[in-house]
């Protein structure tokens, strides 16, 4: 399968209700850049008549494997990047969908978190899995993105854990960071 | 005009890769007694792990 047919699939996998919600908020594209996604996102931004990012979003989402881009609304992946460097199939299935659910659940997240949500990022890393919070806090995101990387990365896990056939509340999953997600992104399964 | 949203990413730490993460998705998974096989978690590279050509 392609790159393009994996996110499509990983798109239609999405639940119902998701897919309407992204839809009502116009985040239901997504383009695939091969390439560093900061400058990619710049010439987008500037083609759109948008002022450019400062150089130092540029540099840091040159290293993102994906992006949101709330002013154009739209997802971009770069499927060339390293991290998915000579994947076999199911890998490479596994981590693009992974990374196209991130994203969405961060679309979501930053249309609909409140601020208290936001202002209460870093509580919710204290209630993180352990490995999941090492991840959060060693990415380089800045505090007050730590809610938008939760719900969005516990939403990718809660879609892979459903093409699983697994639903509902995850036994290692703390209840709060739950609600948040349920809440925000509006989870339902 | 409304000031610029910045855009929102997935980065991975230095150091970490797409291995690392299905590693932990799986631990997480398997935590909850689900068959997690599919996810190849540390290898999952074509090749023995030697990179593609780009």
């Amino acid at each position: 399968m392609s790159a393009a047919d994996i996110v499509r699939r990983a798109w239609q996998e999405l639940p119902r209700d998701d897919r309407k919600l992204l839809e009502a908020i116009r985040a239901d594209q997504w383009r695939l850049c091969g390439r560093a996604l900061g400058t990619c996102a710049d010439e987008l931004l500037r083609s759109a008549g948008s002022n450019s990012l400062p150089p130092m979003e540029i540099s840091r989402a040159n290293d993102a494997l994906a992006l949101w881009i709330p002013d154009l609304r739209v997802v971009l992946i770069n499927e060339a990047h390293s991290a998915f460097d000579g994947l076999d199939g199911p890998t490479l299935d596994y981590d693009l969908s992974r990374v196209a659910w991130h994203e969405w659940g961060h679309a979501l997240s930053l249309d609909r978190a409140e601020h208290d949500d936001i202002a209460a990022g870093e509580r919710y890393v204290e209630l993180l899995p352990a490995g999941l919070a090492i991840l959060v806090r060693a990415a380089g995101y800045r505090p007050r993105e730590y809610t938008h990387e939760i719900v969005a990365e516990v939403y990718s896990i809660l879609m892979a854990r459903r093409r699983l056939g697994q639903t509902g509340r995850p036994p290692w999953l703390h209840v709060e960071v739950y609600e948040l997600v349920r809440r925000v992104a509006g989870w339902n399964q | 005009m409304e000031p610029m949203k910045l855009p929102a990413g997935y980065r991975l730490p230095k150091g970490t890769t797409m291995a690392d993460v299905r590693r932990l998705d799986r631990e997480l998974l398997a935590s909850e007694g689900l068959k997690v096989d599919d996810l190849k978690a540390e290898n999952g590279r074509r090749n023995d792990g030697r990179k593609s050509k780009q």
